[in-house]
């Protein structure tokens, strides 16, 4: 039952499964759509976002560029004027350059550095020892390039102020690099130039060299900038990939996309522009519309669940599991079940309708069992009851008949004793007074008393052999048959018997009884072939597929076949007592006993020729 | 010990008149009829013995045989034997039964009881005559008692 349940319920839960994946399968293609809409939908905002980063850092680098160009050609300009290779008034020199500094208030300092790295003149200069310049990179990078070289965002020995320096070499009239002239642009003019840029909303915008420093960093400054950080992905991912766009996780950890632009000077990139906006930023409005979407289609999915369920579960679940229900108590020996009727649909109604037929049809079954069994336990019992009665009646009556058979015994000889013993007390005492006449009809007294005694012994023998248990044995037909036929030696003494005992199977019988069949068979051959000279006697047996035969045969006087079924009858004689005695119950006696051992018996014979004597028993 | 004490008696237990004659009769050609005590059914037989009732003054020791018939009025001849057979003095007393049966319940409880012999009455006279000489023949004459018991 338990099991059954659980497989019910293993179906229903099978089915739940089924019609789920049913319902969801056509939201598939829907959420691929969406799903391909929403990338599509990044794309094209990821796309215009990374336009207008692009374009701003563009714009962004394009304003620096402006300040580096003006450095630039002042310095072009300057460099040139053959004076420089050769001047040696310094006071004078330097007066020239502040008047420059006036002349571009955009600049810091301009000043001329000798080839070993030595200032010689400057606008600003520091009191006392002028420090060395020979290890600034814009210097030994004008030198080795001859040509603009843009330096660090530093802050400068000679200002002390930050800004980023531009060298460009000074060279004599053979073309060797003399000194180097070089300008110092405010850093604040650069971070200027970014912010008159308008930003797209979230972006960050870092400016950096070629070292890692960072420049400018707005809208928010934190405090990255002045900082050399070539270790930051950031820094990395720009000095990498210089221009266009690269995803990077900002200088704050946020990951950003950025869009690159770079400042060269004559050899190479030297200020990096990096425009940056949160990838979260990036996808925002893509991912409102996705969730939405998905919003939108999980709903109209559970609703569609919802509706599925509950009508799985009123039309087809519910009476499904309630006739499984009914079918498994009715399997279980409940034969009340029944299912409810289903009205959900046709197909099912008709289903629980012929399931509710069938188990009426087996409860009326199953009564109609009950009855039939219950009769025939009644018959049973009466029957018991009824073999009961009988084989008490039964008892009752073989007591009495062993009652009587007592009594015969007992009481009907006593007087034939006295018959027989009277008779011949008379016969010897009164000798005298009888005549013949007197004297034959005493002996007929005494003879008949005499037979009827030999009557009654028989009858009661008779009697015994139909009441007396049967004993069944093994029993060795040939050593009784031998037996026999020693035992009734006396009989044919005087006489020429030619015995023929063939082949003779052992039997299961009372061996006692059968004893007395051959005895009573083998005897009678002897009788009815007196009159012959040589009397054949031929005893044998055949097997047949259920039977063993046994069978006499003499060569006697035989008798008339008309009166074959009377020979074994009590009592019934073929022949005279005064042509060969006996009591007609010797073969009655065979026919009871070969009855009760459950054979036959039978005979055949030619009245003259001989007789022969059936009787079977039985195989085991 | 007197000589006439030592008469062997025999005693017949038979209800049938008929059957006393004949027994007697057949007795008496080997002159034992007069040394027969007859009683008439199984309770006479017991108060014989026993020296009871009607025999108290009895007085006369036990019989050399008791010749006893099965089918007897009041106790029949097995029950006669039982109760024989349950007192000390009668237990080697010799029984003979003598009957007109060979009913094998009849023959297995005589023996059981533990009678001497069983004698089926022929119905045959001259057999019968025979049968009886030879049963007084022997118990009479031939066999020996054991000697406490042939004299009271």
């Amino acid at each position: 039952m338990g099991q059954k349940n659980a497989q019910g319920y293993a179906f229903a839960r099978k089915f739940r499964t089924q019609l789920i994946v049913l319902v969801l399968l056509p939201a598939i293609p829907a959420l691929v759509l969406a799903l391909q809409r929403d990338f599509q939908q990044r794309r094209l905002e990821k796309d215009r976002i990374v336009q207008s980063i692009s374009a701003v850092s563009r714009l962004i680098a394009a304003n620096e560029l402006a300040y580096i160009k003006n450095a630039r050609q002042l310095l072009t300009t300057l460099a040139p004027l053959s004076f420089l290779v050769h001047a040696t008034n310094r006071p004078f020199c330097d007066v020239h350059f502040q008047n420059l500094v006036k002349l571009s208030p955009d600049f810091l300092n301009f000043g001329l550095i000798e080839s070993n790295g030595t200032v010689f003149s400057a606008a600003v200069v520091p009191h006392g020892i002028v420090p060395s310049l020979a290890d600034r990179s814009y210097f030994r990078r004008a030198i080795e390039t001859r040509g603009f070289a843009i330096g660090e965002h530093q802050v400068g020995r000679l200002t002390e102020q930050k800004g980023l320096n531009f060298g460009y070499p000074v060279m004599d009239a053979v073309g060797n690099v003399q000194r180097v002239i070089f300008a110092s642009l405010r850093s604040e003019r650069l971070t200027e130039a970014a912010r008159q840029v308008p930003l797209p909303p979230s972006s960050v915008v870092t400016i950096l060299d070629r070292t890692g420093t960072i420049l400018s960093r707005f809208p928010d400054e934190g405090e990255w900038v002045g900082k050399t950080v070539p270790d930051m992905s950031l820094v990395q991912n720009v000095l990498r990939v210089q221009e266009g766009t690269v995803t990077s996780l900002g200088l704050d950890g946020v990951k950003r996309a950025y869009a690159l632009s770079s400042i060269h000077d004559d050899t190479a990139a030297a200020i990096f522009v990096a425009v940056g906006v949160p990838t979260e930023v990036l996808f925002a409005n893509a991912n409102r519309v996705l969730i939405r979407n998905l919003i939108v289609l999980t709903g109209s999915i559970l609703v569609a669940l919802c509706i599925a369920s509950i009508f799985a579960e009123r039309v087809f679940l519910r009476p499904v599991q309630d006739l499984a229900a009914a079918a498994h108590r009715l399997a279980g020996g409940d034969l009340q079940a029944r299912a409810e009727a289903i009205r959900s649909t046709a197909e099912l109604g008709n289903l629980s309708e012929t399931f509710n037929t069938m188990a009426s049809r087996l409860q009326a079954r199953d009564a109609d069992l009950s009855a039939a069994h219950a009769s025939i336990q009644n018959l049973n019992s009466s029957l018991e009851k009824k073999v009961t009665e009988r084989t008490a009646e039964l008892t009752a009556a073989n007591q009495e008949l062993e009652a009587f058979s007592y009594s015969v015994s007992h009481d009907l000889r006593a007087p034939l004793r006295h018959l027989d013993g009277f008779a011949e007390l008379l016969r010897r005492n009164q000798k005298e007074r009888l005549d013949e006449k007197g004297q034959r009809h005493l002996d007929v007294i005494s003879q008949a008393a005499r037979k009827m005694g030999i009557l009654i012994d028989e009858l009661l023998v008779f009697s015994r052999m139909g009441r007396q248990e049967l004993m069944k044995n093994e029993a060795g037909t040939l050593s009784i048959v031998r037996e026999v036929i020693a035992q009734l030696e006396p009989d044919y003494a005087e006489r020429k018997i030619e015995w023929n005992l063939s082949d003779l199977r052992p039997v299961e019988a009372d061996p006692a009884m059968l004893k007395q069949v051959w005895i009573n068979l083998i005897s009678n051959a002897i009788k009815y072939t007196r009159p012959r000279a040589v009397a054949r006697i031929e005893i044998g047996s055949s097997d047949t597929e259920t039977e063993t035969i046994f069978h006499v045969r003499d060569n006697g006087v035989g008798f008339d076949m008309r009166f074959a079924d009377k020979l074994f009858g009590v009592f019934q004689r073929l022949h005279g007592d005064n042509e060969f005695e006996g009591t007609g119950i010797g073969l009655a006696n065979v026919r009871r006993i070969i009855l009760r051992h459950g054979g036959r018996t039978w005979a055949e014979a030619v009245p003259g020729e001989g007789a022969t004597f059936y009787f079977s028993l039985p195989q085991k | 010990m007197k000589k006439t004490h030592r008469l062997k008696r025999i005693l017949l237990v038979e209800d049938s008149e008929n059957d006393i004659e004949m027994t007697l009769e057949a007795l008496s050609e080997y002159h034992l009829a007069n040394q027969v005590d007859v009683v008439r059914d199984g309770a006479e037989a017991v108060d014989y013995l026993f020296c009871r009732g009607t025999y108290s003054g009895r007085n006369s020791g036990l019989p050399v045989v008791v010749l006893l018939d099965v089918k007897l009025p009041k106790l029949n001849g097995t029950e006669v034997l039982r109760e024989i057979r349950g007192d000390a003095r009668f237990t080697r007393l010799p029984v003979v039964m003598l009957t007109s049966s060979r009913e094998e319940p009849d023959l297995r409880k005589s023996y059981d009881l533990g009678c001497n012999a069983y004698v089926v009455k022929p119905v045959d006279f001259a057999q019968f005559t025979e049968a009886l000489k030879i049963l007084g023949c022997f118990w009479a004459v031939l066999n020996e008692p054991f000697a406490s018991e042939q004299s009271a």
